[in-house]
């Protein structure tokens, strides 16, 4: 009877501390993937970061051009950021899910430009030169702002870990 | 196409009027755009001179209406002609969202008040 038992509570041991074994490892595995996929959100978001200050420099640019009166640099750096813009856009959706609507808006003010800039500098009144230049001060604010967010996010998420 | 567009001014018309839509100004002297929820659609409506445009873009800024009326265009229609509906419906939409753009009706309550203290 007494070796029955005691073969019963070692069998028992030996299963519990199997389980036990196995839910550290399920535990270590789940903790090893999560740790992968926040890793590879960090980089997706570091990428729309990197992608987005790129994006804002070319409007900085584009301001500047517009800010000295050089139309035609600023017609060209218009169609620089119009096919940038519609890349980063489709890349990472994801990041810019909230602000699709906004960014939507300054794609179409780009388009609006690039034909009001075809016509020629000449025929730009000088109520469309200054909106042109306050149009163009908002692009960059949208962009340089959706850029910083991006890396203060990684920031955030990196000193969490 | 002139009907197609000039039903989707009457739409806009409406629900500018119900306040469903937003709109703010666009390079152009003369121009308002509002972009539908989601970003999937805007419209584009313009009054410079006599020549009204209205655009409706898609999401890759597709024009996929583009409609360009000038007055002259419209002198010898008769009455109820497309054509001349949907220049008279654009200039209204443009009037519409110029006065909500520029948030004319707040700015001459304030203008009244502002003359009214002095």
């Amino acid at each position: 009877m007494a070796i029955h038992d005691l073969f019963d509570w070692t069998n028992a041991s030996v299963g519990a501390a199997g389980l036990v074994l196995t839910v550290f490892a399920l535990l270590q595995a789940t903790g090893a993937k999560k740790a992968a996929q926040q890793a590879s959100k960090n980089i997706r978001q570091h990428n729309a970061e990197v992608d987005f200050n790129s994006l804002a420099r070319i409007a900085k640019e584009l301001h500047g051009y517009v800010e000295d009166g050089r139309m035609s640099e600023a017609r060209l750096r218009t169609t620089d950021l119009r096919s940038e813009l519609a890349t980063a856009i489709r890349t990472h959706g994801r990041f810019v899910a909230n602000e699709l609507s906004r960014l939507r808006e300054r794609q179409i003010d780009l388009k609006l430009i690039t034909e009001g800039l075809n016509g020629g500098p000449e025929t730009l009144s000088s109520t469309e030169r200054i909106r042109l230049l306050r149009i163009t001060g908002e692009i960059l604010e949208a962009l340089a702002g959706l850029s910083g967010q991006f890396r203060s996010q990684v920031d955030t998420e990196v000193s969490s870990v | 196409m002139s009907e197609r567009s000039q039903g989707f001014v009457k739409q806009l018309l409406e629900k500018t009027r119900e306040g469903k839509l937003s709109w703010t100004t666009a390079f152009e002297d003369g121009q308002f755009k509002t972009v539908l929820p989601g970003g999937q659609l805007a419209f584009v409506v313009q009054v410079k001179g006599d020549v009204h445009r209205f655009l409706m873009l898609d999401e890759k800024q597709e024009a996929v209406l583009d409609e360009t009326i000038t007055k002259a265009d419209t002198e010898r229609e008769p009455a109820h002609h497309p054509k001349l509906m949907l220049y008279l419906g654009i200039g209204e939409l443009q009037a519409l969202a110029r006065t909500q753009a520029l948030q004319v009706n707040d700015k001459l309550v304030q203008a009244e008040q502002l003359l009214g203290s002095i």
